[in-house]
């Protein structure tokens, strides 16, 4: 029998309502046992909660090629835009951010991967052999030609600040499978443009919000806030056995009380968390060999200190692929060629490691981006090489791997040249009702009751894209 | 731990009836009313009962009573054989259905919003108090009611109420010696006398008002170095006991009261958050208006306006017209700042200003004619140049200039387009004249590009239409009507290795003919040095002459008063008809209220101060904070989506002490206080919690934990290291910050992790009420934190003493304002007598973590 989790969690973290309570506020679900059982779960938010369906996956890693990656030179592939390279764009080009002048064929090229003979740009040589396991949407399209708008659709649903993020309504509706370590962890040598607002909580409880390391550090105790013991593990235990027994004086001569208990548990989870995380932050324990693997570059870090984290059960990951916006080739989209060669054994490792693992079952791997760009060249400062590419809203590619997605898949696909969604347009909305989805969670049910309504991450809109899920 | 799961069973054998209508609501609204509701597909529409009576195309669908007989159950269940089944594509949930066949069995009730309890005048009975209501209430429901709290409990509770602090071993002992019967009536005045009483209670209030000193724009950060001003305003209002009426009227027509006190409330409006370039002006001004309307209208009444942005609301009876017509009010208000120097004063500084950039841009404009003239003179010679790096002559070469043709030439073969013989090893004079005939022809054809590109964006921009309305937003950025005008000029450039050639060599930082800023004036020919040196003393002179910036507040004015069109579907480009401004019908007791004075702003401050709805929402605040939680809880949400009050005689009662806005938060504050519901211990009572396990008839006290900024208060409290000094500019929350929390700096764009971790709400949206959550994260900064080592070690030195039982007893009364018991003091000398050098400090930090510290009974 299916339950609300969005009003079940919300009596759990909402201190001034009993789950009693919560239940005569629910639209459906009376007269649920099930539910009266997962209630008892209210002292801890991040308390592992049922879906509502069984899931496919159980974890996600989401990589973010932060700026813009131009789809015509990655994964959708445009043989009209080498045959009318230099001509204008027929019709004429749509508006976007800058001015944009005749079409312009890619630099790369194209190669038939794998057994489905999915077309890979030759930038991508390491990813492109594990394209069987992935699926290609190839017409994504989302509002404004614009960074910041742009980042805020894909994580929170919304183009402005103030709803919260993809990772947050993980927190809030499934917990987390790490008691030890936060279950949801942002990775970013630098700040993304917008920054924390990307993986705030919001109107949801503080504690979901994403926990964010600027991970140019490698040493998990400047990597990680306040868990190197200070004192020593030894003489922290004799603290702590003090504390314990003031505690449990306190409580005895009030009675019960989840709160009291539920801080009394917290800190000895806290104590257990200085040993264990600084492992799993720690990628230096890894071997060289490895290391080498994923490459010596901070895309390649990040996708080994991911892999770590989700093996430990770090409910989500996000990677920006570095400080501000290194995609956003405006000027030469011979950059691309550079940033690819740093994301190709990255990303490629981290979902071999996964497979090996027997993880990429139940990890779906998104390889995203928060818009793509224009298939005409970018002619919009005059002082620049004309080289590039401006942003691109209308259409651009995403790449989903593992955890119920269907590999070797080609979803969607834009107009000839490339500038708009044509075939079955997916909105990020439609991306992030699918990826809750494969979580087991119904994204129209996962909801949280704020400013009179009930929010969801997709507000009104998003359909879980069926042809994908495997 | 107690047990849920009984308690929960009761709960479902006895439905509240309100719930059958709220619940049913719920599913039509998220099933049925994409399609059939202002839609009105097949003429049917489900958003009233009468209409579901009455049905559409195939008849009536609602036979109240009956929900065998309904045709809307038949089509959800798709057990309708001739009625379709809906909703179209997957069928509903059974928890859904159910819902809608109970409710329609129980009668079908459908509540009129016009007659929702909220939307009502105030009934406030005669005679009645608080403890009179809820003792009533109490003895209805056969609960009995907790005893009054031990004197010490209840002192603790007072301090931390009223103060949010706790209190000192003085103040303790002198409270404790007052044995007259009324002494907490006594303690309540001096408490709410203290100034400390506006910094607790200024912090609730910023809570709603979204209250942040910065704003963003991509990864920059814009600080609002001034917003701390219209912190402070709050903070003073609260201590002066300013009438709440006045309160809410000032932050939103401040400028418009006849008085500069109440500038500085206008930051509720001017001190954002501003969503500046962060997408098309018309969507992002219209956001930003989202904003006010939804803090004002849920902050300061409890309606939920802003549903109503892209359709009429689905609870309440407010419509879209009434957001357009509220809207209007904030598009015709502009962020303003109001300088707090006499205007003379800040014009001179604003000339001064001007002088000083302008000396500065001059002086750039001199360097950068003498950089394009150094290129001219070098570009010259760079086959000489580029031989010197090989060992050629260097007579008449500047030796700094050849240094950077060696780094230039020293770069990968792959930087170079044009110079694959050169680095194949043909390093002659030949092939570095024919680099330097190529580069002038590229420079050349450079200037070509340039010259046509500037004549088009001339041209371009001669032709632009005209902005019709422009917006400043804070530093002056201005929002055009159009989205990054003038970017969609088209140009043209050079073949891309003709211009990575160029760039490498002319026009990168570095390259060798690329003269910088700092490296011309140590180039500059002799006859140059004298107008140079001129240019740049008058910049220095004139920089190091502008003094700060005067200050000012950040508020809001008037603009041009002009009424929205309505957006349709809430797209600000898909405009409808003109709504004139003015206040939500529902809410106006059948008498228009227009705001069409000016921007309208003082017409709207009057129609919120004096509304029954702006006292019941600002009585249950207070309520809530003093109590943990309010008799209506959903503090911001009053409508018929929100929580019902079950003493709603409680809420009347409150809400008409306010006296229409003429009495203070400060007077109801203190009435609460005195009441036996507030006194009460906050112990369980088995019976009670039976039929009333969320206390919500008050007949205790709830325990509380202290919010992040009280508990960092207390810590320096206890630890002797708080400057309770009051006012002036935030400062960061460090290790080494010893201000109460209130004055530390608080960002949207990030916030201060410690506070977040203790639950700090986001000061990007009005906050309804905090949440409190208890995760292991928090204990880690009792652990490990430099910050909380920091207030041991102090604390250690106030309780370091040679009878180490005296230094037990000594923390035991900081702290908790007790003494320990014979187990506790046997355990703190346990400890203390292991040893070690820094044991006071390692105590100290475990009464610091401890839950009596952290909690309020």
């Amino acid at each position: 029998m299916s339950t609300n989790p969005g009003h079940r969690i919300a009596a759990a973290v909402h201190p001034r309502w009993t789950r009693r309570e919560a239940l005569s506020r629910l639209a459906g679900g009376f007269g649920s046992l099930a539910l009266a059982r997962e209630l008892t779960a209210e002292a801890n938010p991040f308390a592992p909660k049922a879906t509502h369906f069984p899931a496919k996956a159980k974890r996600i890693v989401y990589l973010v090629m932060n700026g813009g990656m131009s789809h015509v030179d990655t994964f959708d592939p445009k043989p009209l835009l080498v045959k009318h390279n230099g001509q204008p764009v027929p019709g004429g080009a749509p508006k976007t951010e800058r001015s944009t002048g005749s079409l312009f064929a890619s630099p790369f090229a194209f190669q038939r991967r794998g057994q489905s003979g999915i077309e890979v740009s030759e930038i991508f040589p390491k990813l492109g052999g594990l394209i069987d396991h992935c699926c290609v949407i190839r017409s994504m399209w989302t509002e404004v030609p614009n960074h910041e708008p742009s980042l805020f659709m894909f994580n929170t649903g919304t183009i402005q600040p103030g709803r919260p993020s993809l990772g947050s309504w993980l927190m809030y509706g499934l917990g987390s499978e790490s008691r030890n370590l936060p279950g949801f962890v942002v990775l970013c040598p630098g700040m993304p443009v917008v920054g924390s607002p990307l993986w705030s909580s919001a109107f949801l409880p503080a504690v979901f919000q994403g926990t964010f390391l600027k991970n140019t550090e490698t040493d998990p105790y400047k990597l990680v806030a306040h868990i190197r013991p200070r004192a020593g593990m030894e003489v922290q235990r004799r603290q702590l056995d003090l504390l314990r027994s003031l505690n449990e004086e306190h409580l005895a001569a009030r009675g019960a009380d989840s709160q009291l208990e539920a801080s009394i548990e917290a800190m000895e989870t806290a104590y257990r968390m200085q040993t264990e995380a600084p492992e799993a932050f720690d990628i230096r324990r890894e071997k060289p060999e490895t290391l080498a693997r994923y490459g010596d570059s901070e895309i390649g870090r990040s996708c080994l200190l991911a892999r770590r984290l989700l093996e430990r059960g770090v409910r989500m990951v996000q990677v920006y692929y570095g400080n501000s916006q290194p995609w956003d080739s405006h000027e030469d989209i011979l950059v691309h060629q550079r940033l690819a060669a740093k994301t190709d054994p990255a990303v490629a490792s981290l979902i071999e490691d996964l497979r090996e693992r027997g993880m990429l079952d139940d990890t779906v791997v998104v390889f995203g981006t928060e818009f793509g760009r224009t298939p005409a060249v970018e002619n919009g400062s005059s002082t620049k090489l004309h080289y590039g590419r401006d942003h691109n809203s209308y259409g651009y590619s995403i790449v989903l791997a593992g955890g119920g997605v269907k590999g070797g898949t080609v979803y969607g696909a834009t107009d000839d040249f490339g500038y708009k969604a044509a075939d079955k347009p997916v909105h990020p909305h439609d991306v992030n009702a699918t990826l809750l989805h494969l979580m087991g969670l119904d994204h129209t049910r996962l909801t949280y009751p704020y400013s009179g309504r009930d929010f969801r991450l997709t507000d009104v809109h998003g359909t879980v894209l069926r042809g994908i899920v495997a | 731990m107690r047990n849920w799961t009984a308690l929960s069973l009761l709960a479902l054998v006895t439905p509240l009836a309100a719930s059958t209508e709220e619940a049913a609501r719920k599913v039509l609204s998220a099933r049925c009313w994409a399609c059939h509701a202002q839609t009105a597909m097949g003429g049917l529409r489900l958003d009233s009962r009468e209409a579901m009576v009455r049905g559409g195309a195939s008849g009536a669908a609602l036979a109240p009573g009956d929900a065998a007989a309904s045709r809307i159950y038949r089509a959800i269940t798709r057990t309708g054989g001739e009625v379709n089944a809906m909703p179209p594509g997957a069928a509903i949930s059974t928890d859904e259905t159910e819902v809608i066949r109970d409710w329609i069995n129980a009668g079908a009730p459908w509540s009129d919003a016009q007659q929702h309890w909220a939307f009502q005048p105030l009934r406030a009975a005669r005679g009645e108090t608080i403890d009179s209501l809820i003792g009533a209430a109490l003895r209805q429901r056969g609960l009995a009611a907790n005893p009054r709290a031990d004197k010490r409990t209840l002192l603790r509770r007072l301090y931390f109420d009223l103060t949010g602090l706790p209190p000192t071993e003085e103040q303790f002992a002198r409270a404790e010696a007052d044995g007259r019967p009324d002494w907490v009536g006594r303690l309540a005045d001096e408490l709410l006398g203290s100034p400390q009483f506006g910094v607790k209670w200024a912090r609730h209030w910023l809570d709603v008002a979204r209250y942040g000193e910065d704003d963003f724009s991509g990864t920059a950060v814009i600080p609002y170095e001034n917003a701390w001003r219209y912190r402070d305003w709050v903070v003073e209002a609260f201590n002066a006991g300013m009438p709440y009426g006045r309160f809410l009227m000032a932050q939103l027509a401040g400028d418009l009261m006849n008085d500069d006190s109440l500038l500085a409330a206008t930051g509720f409006l001017g001190a954002g958050p501003w969503y500046y370039g962060i997408a098309q002006p018309p969507q992002t001004r219209a956001d930003e208006r989202n904003d006010r309307i939804d803090a004002v209208t849920r902050g300061m009444l409890g309606v939920t306006v802003a549903c109503a942005r892209c359709h009429d609301h689905k609870y309440d009876p407010i419509t879209a017209r009434d957001y357009y017509a509220l809207g209007g009010v904030f598009a015709s208000t502009a962020y303003k700042e109001y300088p707090l120097v006499p205007a003379a004063e800040a014009e001179a500084w604003k000339k001064r200003k001007q002088e000083s950039d302008e000396a500065e841009k001059a002086l750039n404009r001199f360097l950068d004619e003498q950089a394009a003239e150094l290129a001219e003179r070098y570009a010259g010679s760079m086959a000489g140049y580029m031989m010197a790096t090989v060992g050629g002559s260097t007579e008449g070469l500047e030796p700094k200039v050849v240094a950077r043709w060696k780094e230039y030439l020293a770069k990968p073969e792959e930087f170079h387009p044009f110079l694959k013989r050169w680095f194949s090893g043909e390093r002659t004079r030949a092939e570095a004249e024919a680099f330097e005939r190529l580069l002038t022809e590229i420079r050349e054809e450079k200037r070509g590009v340039d010259e046509r590109n500037r004549k088009r964006v001339e041209e371009a921009n001669r032709l632009a239409p005209k902005v019709t309305r422009t917006i400043v937003l804070p530093g002056g950025y201005r929002s055009e009507e159009d989205f990054n005008p003038g970017a969609y000029i088209p140009s043209e450039s050079l073949e891309r290795n003709r211009f990575v050639a160029y760039n490498r060599t002319f026009g990168e930082a570095g390259s060798p003919l690329k003269f910088s800023r700092e490296l011309t004036p140590e180039l500059l020919p002799v006859a140059r040095r004298a107008e140079y040196e001129r240019l740049r003393a008058r910049r220095e002179e004139l920089k190091k002459a502008l003094p700060p910036q005067y200050p000012y507040l950040m508020g809001a004015g008037e603009f041009e008063g002009h009424d929205l069109q309505l957006n349709k579907r809430g797209n600000p480009e898909d405009l409808g008809e003109v709504v004139p401004r003015q206040f939500p019908v529902a809410l106006s007791r059948g008498q228009a209220i227009p705001l069409r004075e000016g921007s309208g702003r003082l017409q709207l401050a009057q129609a919120v101060a004096g509304h029954p709805l702006a006292a019941r929402v600002a009585a249950n605040r207070v309520w809530m904070t003093l109590f943990g939680q309010g008799l209506v809880r959903t503090p911001s949400n009053f409508g018929r989506s929100g929580d019902r009050p079950v003493l709603p005689e409680l809420v009347e009662l409150l809400a008409a002490r306010l006296d229409g806005g003429r009495a203070s938060l400060k007077d109801l504050i203190g009435e609460i206080v005195r009441s036996e519901a507030y006194q009460r211990s906050s112990g369980p009572q088995a019976e009670n919690e039976k039929s009333d396990t969320a206390n919500r008839y008050w007949w205790r006290q709830n325990r509380r934990r202290l919010e992040a900024e009280l508990l960092a208060d207390a810590t320096l409290a206890v630890s002797g290291e708080l400057d309770a000094k009051l006012g002036g500019a935030s400062s960061a929350l460090t290790p080494a910050f010893t201000r109460r929390t209130l004055y530390a700096r608080t960002g949207r764009f990030q916030q201060h992790e410690t506070l977040s971790l203790f639950d700090l709400p986001s000061a990007s949206v009005t906050c309804e009420q905090r949440v409190v959550t208890n995760v292991p994260l928090q204990k880690l900064y009792f652990l490990n934190s430099e910050t909380l080592a920091t207030r041991a070690e102090a604390l250690a030195q106030r309780i370091a003493v040679e009878d180490a039982a005296g230094g037990v007893d000594k923390a035991y009364r900081l702290l908790f304002q007790r003494t320990p018991t014979a187990r506790e003091r046997e355990v703190a000398l346990a400890f203390l007598a292991a040893g070690g050098e820094k044991r006071w400090a390692l105590y100290a930090q475990v009464l610091l973590s401890s839950n009596e510290f952290a909690y309020v009974d």
